[in-house]
């Protein structure tokens, strides 16, 4: 188990490095210099400028210098300084993260809810065979699953927003009034917008897992033993069916504490997603760095803690690791 | 006897034949001494390809402690037969009719409770592939005890004290430690004794032992018979098994069904069964086991397949692969009839 985890680790850590090295090296390969951006006509007419900012932030320095000076601040905590913002990557980064997280951390536990239901009633639809409702059912989903975010985003905005007027459509709050209502209110939408394809995916996953499990020898000896339906399927069905659905629960947890662009992009939401693409707008190296890396650590901590979630599932991986 | 032994045998096992035969061999007629009785069962199974008619009217009856084997090729339609004695097959397979009686109690058509009380408690089913057969993520302990409280109201202690008592009973060495254990810490043949431990856990009054050595090498093949062999005389046990070897039918069984294409094409006391096989098909399958011991003989292989079971056929279905079929063979389907008492046969010959 010792050699497991201390292999795994290698790999997480080698898998974060080379992320940041591969976001630190395409945002010097693409066209646009963060400085010209930022200072406009001021740095066509006054180059001496540009040469002093230039200088400022390191970037006449060559890449791999740059990344080793950058790795060098971040071993003492220190993400850099905004180019564009007059604050710290640090500084920057805080609220939007915890932004982000509610944001994230409500569409999951509304996307793990609502899709293990749809999926254990879609397999009890195929166990029943009642086709109709489960081509219904399965018909339904794909054409929720295919509907972009952002449609999507407005189809509920324009119902429960401006039509129903039951909802408020932008923001994290609003300017009179920031009670916990409130906040919970301006959550709903761009939470189960964020959590519609997600969750319809894994209903789908859901689905397939106990119908497998549900044909499974082991099912047909269950039932040979006089156990009920409902035993069958809660002890002997549901728990072989785990490692498919903890392995795609744990990876939309990643996804969505990593922030979801497009989505707090069309509800004005103050996250990370929002950030990211406004500073790589502006080729706001140390901000994309900054975010970038958050993200390739919770993915990292995600999937090692899916992997170790299997080994508690299922006894044939705990002891293929000890 | 041409089957004598298709083990190697300096290790005759003793055959419950020898052991408890005498009281219930010859004497199949009387009423008074059925467990468990079929009549006419059809099973179908609705697919792509059309109706499969799996069983298509099996009788036989089985009586307390004895031990009834049916033979057959795969997919003449011998497990779909057990399946159905306990209510298990599952859409898009149906019985279509006939009577499963247990004990005088019809389980066809019975109600899931009616079902579940006699599902690990009356009768025990144990299956081919141990191995997958066993809940991969519970331990062999857990899964005994629960076949345990289903149906007796003891406590957990008790259970575990008789799930391990079972696991010795098995044969299963260190058995306080393999309790805790999970399937794919077992061999094949390990698994499979657990599952005769789970399924004797309510001493049920038949166990339906459904190809229990053919996932199995033939060493482990062995062993599994011999105990099952030792439990069903001590429990008392009738046992319906199911295979496809003529070597274990004849070695093991009182009486003997050979089941051709979803029927019984002949059915007896395994001993007449075997010395005077009738059926052209008993006699080609007999004709195609090797002997170890006596003389040389040629094997000859049964020639084509089983008929497609979608068609509907008006004759007989072993017609045409029969190296004695005559004219009246592909218009009508042979009846069952006693050629000697207690020995009845499918075929227009007799």
């Amino acid at each position: 188990m010792t050699g497991f985890l201390l292999r795994r680790l290698g790999a997480s850590l080698l898998v974060v490095v080379g992320g940041s090295i591969l976001v630190f090296g395409a945002l010097r390969a693409i066209p646009g210099d963060p400085i010209q951006l930022m200072l406009g006509t001021q740095g066509v007419t006054n180059p001496e400028l540009v040469a002093r900012y230039t200088e400022r932030f390191g970037l006449d320095l060559p890449a791999p210098v740059q990344y080793l000076y950058w790795v060098g601040q971040l071993v003492r905590g220190d993400l850099g300084d905004s180019i564009v913002q007059p604050q710290s990557v640090g500084d920057f980064m805080r609220m939007r993260a915890i932004n982000t997280a509610v944001l994230g951390a409500t569409a999951w536990v509304i996307a793990v809810l609502g899709g293990t239901g749809i999926g254990v009633v879609a397999a009890l639809l195929v166990h029943r065979r009642m086709w109709v409702a489960d081509y219904a059912l399965s018909g339904f989903s794909v054409v929720m699953i295919s509907i972009p975010s952002f449609s999507l985003a407005l189809i509920l905005m324009i119902i429960f927003g401006v039509n129903l007027g039951w909802l408020p459509v932008l923001g994290m709050q609003s300017v009179e009034d920031s009670g916990l209502l409130d906040r919970l209110r301006h959550l709903v939408l761009p939470a189960v917008t964020l959590a519609t394809v997600p969750g319809f995916v894994l209903g789908r996953i859901v689905k397939a897992a106990i119908t497998d499990a549900l044909l499974g020898d082991y099912a047909r000896t269950a039932y040979a033993k006089g156990l009920s339906e409902r035993r069958v399927f809660l002890v002997h069905v549901l728990r072989n069916a785990m490692v498919p659905i903890v392995t795609n629960t744990g990876l939309m947890f990643g996804g969505f504490l990593s922030g979801s662009v497009l989505v707090e992009f069309m509800f004005a939401w103050p996250g990370l997603g929002r950030g990211l693409v406004n500073a790589i707008l502006a080729r706001d190296f140390p901000i994309v760095q900054g975010i970038t890396l958050l993200i390739l650590v919770i993915f990292t901590v995600v999937n090692f803690l899916v992997d170790l979630s299997y080994g508690l599932i299922d006894p044939r991986i705990r002891y293929a690791r000890a | 006897m041409p089957v004598a032994a298709t083990r190697a045998g300096t290790d005759p096992t003793p055959g419950l034949k020898e052991t408890h035969s005498a009281e219930h061999a010859g004497e199949r007629s009387q009423n008074d001494s059925v467990l468990l009785r079929v009549e006419k069962l059809r099973t179908r199974f609705h697919t792509k390809n059309g109706l499969v008619r799996a069983v298509n009217g099996v009788s036989f009856s089985i009586g307390p402690g004895e031990v009834v084997g049916i033979v057959g090729e795969s997919g003449c339609g011998k497990s779909v037969t057990a399946l159905s004695i306990l209510g298990l097959i599952r859409p898009p397979g149906e019985i279509v009719s006939g009577r499963v009686l247990f004990e005088g109690q019809d389980l066809v058509g019975a109600s899931s409770g009616t079902l579940r009380r006699i599902r690990g408690k009356e009768i025990a089913m144990i299956f081919q592939n141990p191995l997958s057969s066993l809940n991969p993520v519970l331990t062999i302990g857990f899964q005994i005890q629960e076949a345990i409280l289903e149906h007796d109201r003891i406590g957990r202690r008790a259970a575990r004290e008789r799930a391990l008592d079972l696991l010795q009973r098995v044969g299963i060495p260190e058995a306080e430690r393999r309790l805790h254990q999970y399937p794919h810490q077992f061999s094949g043949g390990m698994a499979q004794r657990a599952m005769i431990a789970m399924a004797l856990a309510n001493r049920p009054k038949l166990l339906i032992a459904d190809e229990p050595t053919t996932a199995l090498d033939v060493t482990i093949q062995a062993q599994i018979i011999r105990l099952l062999h030792r439990l069903s005389g001590e429990l008392g046990m009738a046992v319906l098994f199911i295979t496809h070897n003529m070597g274990l039918v004849a070695e093991n069984c009182h009486q003997t069904l050979v089941m051709y294409a979803g029927k019984i094409a002949e059915s007896g006391a395994t001993d007449d069964l075997f010395a005077r096989p009738l059926h052209p098909y008993t006699q080609a399958l007999l004709a195609c086991v090797p002997e170890v011991k006596g003389e040389r003989h040629d094997l000859i292989p049964l020639e084509g397949f089983p008929p497609d079971l979608t068609v509907e056929s008006r004759g007989c279905a072993f017609e045409p692969r029969c190296a004695q079929r005559f004219d009246r063979c592909p218009i009508e389907d042979p009846e069952p009839r006693d050629a000697e008492p207690g020995h009845a046969v499918r075929c227009h010959l007799y």
